[in-house]
């Protein structure tokens, strides 16, 4: 898979995760940089983990809905993530479950995101 | 090999286990060579910063080690000061009925009352620990307070290490006051000044009677430079000793069993986490919650009847909407109420067990082979459903309970929470649990045909190996740990010259 496949692919998973995502190219290009941040400092280069997954993803989506993961809609999306959210293979929900992570710190890590939630702040 | 250096004594590892030792050999013997080898960079007050991205570096693995099957990530810092750099300085002493079993059970009979009582005085002395006043409660902690005593849940307040203290919140991303009494406000700047050396980014490789081989990798960028060029060095010494933490002093022994002659079946075994769920209810208003210190309060009430406390804690953004349980619309909804939040931490008892491990495999690698037990899991079921009810006594509105598929329960829904929260909903794959208080896999104990280091810390089968930090406890210590790692670093310190 190439880097800019599996930037897409984490991207568009991203979206399903946080729906404010769609169409917002500004907030997904910083996501994505936290995101590879945080890929970055894994230990053992277990960055190929999440590549490994997001490839699973590409595959099942093919398996499930006989086409490319970036071909989905978003609404086909949106119920072919709670699908494998519901698999009964273990590994496979608690790779989702942490790729869900990584996508949730590297957005509500963005000072914009920050910023915007934080504004009603009691001091 | 080329580069060589010799020294008294070698300690790995610059956290709350080495660091102590290390302040009181070098006040004891005061000609000691000591350098202590810390694998995560030099950072102090002023590389801090409350960027939660930027914060992650503090951390190994970006801040979760994570369980083989994935269940748990473990929090655990790669930096000076070790896990003193990011805890939240929450003071407990070892409880007496765990120090009973460490000493009928283990042998550990130096943990005498007296002893304990004695030296604890004097390390809490010189941390500041104290209680703070009840003025400086935030909304979160004073919500907390008053949903336990509609409930008649006793609430005791939390002792904390610090010294003028800003209430900057930010406890977990470094001190950037420099308040917080750990090893890098405390002992490291007292062992610089009495020569000792430091030598940050620096990875063992292997360590062998007297020897240790390491590689020293170049200082990232913003933290402070090495003080020696990049490469492969051996330091020398009269005594090693290993303080580099659960997740890696059992690594360390391990790939070197064979250099050391090491047989023992127990190294990297029975490991603790205190697995943690982080759960939130949404109040009615925003309130101050990660503003002020952050944890102020906690309930030890369940402890011994269903095995877990409860503390007070608020997080930042990214690691809350990791905690809060769903994804999409409803959770993203969900967060624009972060200001509304209040959170509490459970923390299980969970017991030790032999399958219970830190191992390395065939590259080397660590894996942390560690399944959550069912009495964890029922004590967690407890501890949410407990937290729940607190959340709608203090007057949420709602509650968001990891593990559960009602996403979020609501106070219509009060009467219905032990059904609500059950084992049938707790998918411990969808459940984000952590750790930050990993204990054991080099226990301490008289009896070596269930222990790894003897009850002065050195390496059963060795001469110079030592151990010192949480990896020594037999079992968990069910409080957060850094005290009784300074407890047992004294008494290591203490009796490793004697004669």
């Amino acid at each position: 898979m190439s880097d800019k496949i599996f930037k897409n692919n984490v991207l568009l998973f991203a979206e399903v995760i946080i729906p404010d995502l769609q169409d917002n190219k500004l907030i997904q290009e910083a996501l994505f940089k936290n995101f590879s941040q945080l890929l970055n400092q894994l230990e053992y280069q277990a960055d190929s983990k999440v590549k490994m997954l997001v490839k699973v993803i590409e595959f099942l989506s093919v398996v499930y809905h006989f086409k490319a993961f970036n071909k989905l809609t978003y609404s086909k999306r949106k119920v072919f993530i709670n699908r494998l959210f519901q698999l009964p293979v273990a590994k496979i929900v608690a790779g989702l479950t942490g790729l869900r992570s990584l996508v949730l710190i590297s957005y509500y890590g963005l000072e914009e995101v920050v910023s915007k939630i934080n504004s009603n702040s009691v001091k | 090999m080329k580069n060589s250096l010799d020294f008294d004594v070698i300690i790995i590892g610059s956290g709350v286990g080495g660091s102590t030792v290390a302040d009181y050999l070098t006040n004891e013997h005061k000609n000691l060579k000591v350098a202590i080898l810390e694998s995560g960079p030099h950072r102090t007050k002023e590389n801090f910063t409350s960027n939660e991205i930027a914060s992650t570096a503090l951390y190994y693995n970006s801040g979760a080690v994570l369980s083989k099957n994935l269940q748990i990530g473990i929090a655990a810092a790669n930096t000076l000061g070790g896990g003193s750099a990011v805890y939240t300085g929450v003071s407990f002493r070892p409880p007496k009925s765990v120090l009973n079993a460490w000493r009928y059970d283990f042998g550990l009979n130096f943990l005498s009352d007296d002893y304990v009582s004695t030296s604890l005085d004097v390390i809490e002395a010189d941390l500041s620990v104290h209680e703070l006043p009840s003025d400086w409660d935030n909304q979160n902690n004073q919500l907390f307070q008053a949903g336990a005593e509609r409930l008649g849940i006793p609430v005791k307040r939390l002792k904390i290490n610090t010294k003028n203290c800003q209430q900057l919140g930010l406890c977990n991303f470094g001190c950037q006051s420099g308040a917080k009494q750990g090893a890098l406000e405390v002992q490291i700047p007292r062992l610089l000044k009495r020569g000792v050396q430091l030598f940050c980014n620096t990875e063992v490789v292997l360590v062998a009677e007297n020897i240790v081989n390491v590689t020293v990798k170049e200082a990232p960028q913003n933290t402070v430079k090495n003080n020696i060029d990049s490469g492969n060095y051996q330091f020398k010494a009269k005594k090693i000793i290993i303080a580099a933490g659960v997740l890696n002093t059992p690594v360390i022994l391990l790939k070197s069993t064979k250099a050391l002659g090491l047989k023992n079946k127990n190294i990297g075994r029975y490991i603790a986490l205190h697995p943690v769920f982080n759960i939130n209810g949404v109040f009615t208003e925003n309130i101050s919650n990660n503003t002020g210190f952050p944890k102020t309060v906690y309930s030890d009430h369940y402890s011994d009847s269903h095995g877990f406390f409860l503390e007070t804690s608020f997080y930042s953004l990214g690691i809350t909407a990791k905690n809060n349980c769903g994804y999409g619309e409803l959770h993203q909804e969900v967060m624009k109420d972060y200001k509304k939040m209040m959170s509490i931490l459970i923390l299980a008892h969970d017991k030790v067990e032999f399958k219970n491990r830190i191992c390395i495999n065939k590259k080397g690698e660590r894996v942390l082979d560690y399944t959550i037990s069912d009495d964890s899991k029922i004590a967690l079921i407890k501890a949410l459903q407990v937290s729940a009810k607190l959340f709608f006594a203090a007057g949420c509105e709602s509650v968001l309970i990891p593990g559960s598929c009602e996403l979020p329960i609501l106070k219509t829904d009060v009467g219905e929470i032990d059904a609500l929260i059950s084992e049938n909903y707790l998918n411990l794959n969808k459940t984000p649990l952590s750790s930050a208080h990993p204990q054991g896999g080099s226990r301490m104990g008289i009896d070596e045909s269930n222990s790894v280091c003897d009850i002065y810390g050195k390496v059963y089968g060795t001469k110079s190996i030592y151990v010192c930090d949480a990896s020594l406890f037999p079992t968990s210590v069910k409080v957060n740990p850094y005290e009784t790692i300074m407890l047992l670093a004294k008494w290591i310190a203490e009796n490793m010259f004697k004669k």
